[in-house]
């Protein structure tokens, strides 16, 4: 209870607290963790900038605190249930959850063929760390046999070749393909169109693809960290995850690139 | 770095905390042993799984997975 009356008096300080992050903070305090003045005014300003697409979010974790309770706090969704991280992670207060690599994950609780638009998504990541780790997958859920349907982000961290594939894939011709500057930033793949799917660095277009089968989303869970396939993880994840969203619309560019330069300017604020 | 688990080790931490939140993950390694990470074991919390403290760690060599 002192804890809990900690973090409304320092919301409190912040003036004109956004709805959004209010509701978040507070899920957060009731985890047992008390945000930072400077975290909570980051994130509230945050939130007013990309204040248009904050109703078009179905999932959004922010990762700030440094325990997996505070990290698995849904600012969507604050009053749902916390989500569970599984291996190993390490949940820091300025640079978010990092998984190991090894078998750490975690189950998003999204499944595309039933939470998602087929034609209109975006997911954003937004990577801080460096890694030399080959293949791995950001956000994925893949059905490799028939009917093959995938939804996912994979970069390679020693070749830096990235890959987003919205509903679609295993035939290799199916993806927006491209070459990152690094591991660190924010991705952003989105589709856009029964035939568009893009991946952006930072808002810096890395790959479009406009030459899509026409796939159903998986009717699998999706998986951070690693890909779900056919419900097991497999091509875990080194990169340190200072956030996630997934959108049920397409942003639109100018969407897209004020998300990455908020998320970014939010990063420097508060990590 | 991973920790070697016999069967029923692994049997009793699948669905376990190691700390609140986070849940043990036993995978299996390229000879089909059952393992967990250092991650889990350094950040084991959970007095009901202390032994894992026990475990001793050696080099990962992941099954190969086709992307």
């Amino acid at each position: 209870m002192i804890e809990v009356r900690i973090g409304v008096d320092s919301q409190q300080q912040v003036n004109n607290l956004t709805a959004y992050c209010n509701s978040y903070v507070a899920a957060v305090a009731a985890q047992g963790v008390i945000l930072s003045l400077t975290i909570i005014a980051a994130f509230n300003a945050w939130c007013i900038t990309n204040s248009s697409i904050l109703s078009a979010i179905v999932q959004h974790l922010p990762m700030f605190g440094a325990t997996a309770a505070a990290h698995g706090v849904d600012a969507a969704n604050p009053l749902a249930a916390i989500k569970t991280f599984l291996g190993g992670w390490i949940h820091t207060a300025n640079g978010g959850a990092v998984p190991n690599g090894t078998n750490a994950y975690l189950k998003m609780g999204v499944i595309p063929s039933t939470g998602l638009s087929q034609y209109s998504v975006s997911l954003g990541y937004v990577g801080g760390s460096n890694s030399a780790k080959g293949g791995q997958y950001l956000i994925s859920a893949d059905k490799p046999s028939a009917p093959n349907n995938q939804m996912s982000i994979f970069i390679n961290g020693t070749t830096l070749q990235i890959k987003s594939c919205m509903y679609d894939g295993n035939t290799g011709n199916d993806y927006a393909t491209g070459t990152a500057s690094s591991t660190v930033g924010t991705f952003i793949a989105t589709r856009s169109s029964n035939n568009y799917n893009e991946i952006t660095q930072d808002g810096t277009v890395l790959g479009t693809n406009t030459n899509i089968s026409i796939i159903s989303p998986p009717a699998l869970e999706l998986y951070l960290c690693a890909s779900n396939e056919n419900n097991s993880p497999v091509s875990f994840s080194d990169i340190a995850c200072r956030g996630y969203l997934i959108f049920n619309r397409a942003l639109t560019s100018t969407e897209r690139n004020t998300l990455s330069s908020s998320l970014n300017t939010l990063q420097a604020a508060t990590r | 770095m991973i920790a070697i688990l016999t069967t029923s080790q692994k049997d009793s931490l699948v669905g376990q905390e190691f700390t609140p939140n986070n849940l043990f993950n036993p995978i299996q390694d390229v000879n089909n042993n059952w393992v967990i990470s250092q991650q889990e074991i350094d950040g084991c919390t959970n007095t009901d799984f202390a032994w894992v403290k026990n475990l001793t760690l050696s080099t990962y060599y992941p099954k190969l997975v086709n992307i």
